[in-house]
């Protein structure tokens, strides 16, 4: 009975992974709400502690942010046959809507059409991912190592050094500064 | 080997060697796709991978994804679709199981945990970046600001009452009224 539903729970992970995949625009931190709701306060799978720490590993791990989610938020909830569903139903969007377009099947992305839809959607996920920056966030705005921490690696960010980079010195530089609180003179 | 079988073993190589370097996505992504595809194989010209990338923005999905679909399309029909997307997301696949296999098998999660936190701030750095570059690329105008700032609002106000699909969706139709 066990396995049965966990194979039922993996196929519902791609009916709600396919939806999220659909609306995932302007890159992967857009559908951080979206995975939050579904997954954390709708279906209550995951903690907000697991969500944050799946996450965290995303980013990091190489390959896209929004896959890397879904596997690892998948994998939580149904093992690793959650996990590959959780995938292919985030990837399979994207997939399909590209491939109707290279088939020439879509005169719709072939107008100004798309542009102007895009132009307002992409907007909206600016506020998605603005909310996505606020509900990770929350809990530590008020640590002097988080905003220490954060304002710096984003400065790197701007001034163009690669993504994994800024991570790396981040944690490195939360290392020394706990060694630093640590060892008080 | 046959010519179909030696462009799909260079799909698979080319793509499994992008999604091997493309994390974070945005540039980096980018330029490895650009010297991959176009340089190295040639399979797309300079303006067609422009085209991919803007195609790739205005679609749902990572863009080296939807550059490898294109591209596999392009170079091997569905087949050649079908392997370079999987190809690209084969690295992924590969070290998201290492970690899943450290993390299952080690005596407790806590370090786990505790790197988790360590990437914290940086994580929150990479997403304030995301909202400079996408707001910049997207926000030409304050009508475009206020439906950013609409759904930001709409999520926080609500508690989450209201579902972030319904507000791509509201705002693209809007910007499809509006322009």
């Amino acid at each position: 009975m066990k396995g049965l539903s966990r194979v039922r729970l993996a196929f519902t992970l791609f009916g709600t992974f396919f939806l999220i995949g659909l609306f995932t625009f302007g890159g992967g931190f857009s559908m951080i709400p979206l995975i939050a709701r579904a997954v954390v306060e709708r279906r209550k799978w995951l903690t907000e502690e697991e969500f944050r720490e799946d996450l965290a590993f995303a980013v990091p791990i190489p390959g896209p942010n929004a896959v890397n989610i879904a596997f690892l938020v998948g994998f939580r909830v149904a093992g690793a046959l959650g996990a590959a569903l959780a995938a292919l139903g985030c990837v399979l969007p994207s997939f399909l809507v590209i491939l109707g377009i290279a088939l020439g099947l879509s005169p719709y992305f072939a107008t100004p059409l798309a542009r102007k839809f895009f132009s307002g959607a992409g907007a909206a996920a600016v506020g998605l991912i603005a909310y996505a920056f606020f509900r990770i966030g929350r809990g530590s705005f008020r640590e002097p190592k988080t905003i220490l921490l954060g304002i710096a690696a984003l400065a790197l960010l701007i001034s163009g050094f690669h993504p994994l980079l800024a991570l790396l010195f981040a944690v490195l530089g939360g290392l020394i500064y706990d060694w630093a609180r640590s060892h008080p003179r | 080997m046959t010519g179909l079988d030696h462009i799909l073993a260079e799909l698979f190589g080319a793509f499994v060697r992008i999604g091997f370097g493309a994390f974070g996505g945005g540039m980096p992504a980018i330029q490895l796709l650009s010297h991959e595809v176009v340089e190295v194989h040639r399979w797309l010209s300079p303006a067609e991978m422009a085209e991919v990338v803007a195609l790739a923005e205005m679609t749902p999905g990572p863009i080296a994804v939807n550059a490898a679909t294109f591209t596999g399309y392009r170079v091997a029909g569905i087949a050649g679709a079908a392997l370079a997307t999987f190809s690209v997301l084969l690295p992924a696949i590969f070290f998201l199981s290492v970690f899943l296999v450290l993390r299952r098998f080690s005596r407790s999660d806590r370090w786990a945990r505790k790197l988790a936190s360590a990437l914290q701030p940086g994580i929150l750095a990479l997403i304030a970046a995301a909202v400079w570059s996408l707001g910049k690329a997207v926000i030409h105008g304050w009508i475009f600001g206020l439906f950013a700032a609409a759904s930001f609002f709409s999520l926080l106000l609500s508690k989450e009452k209201v579902h972030p699909a319904l507000l791509i969706l509201l705002f693209g139709l809007l910007g499809l009224a509006i322009s």
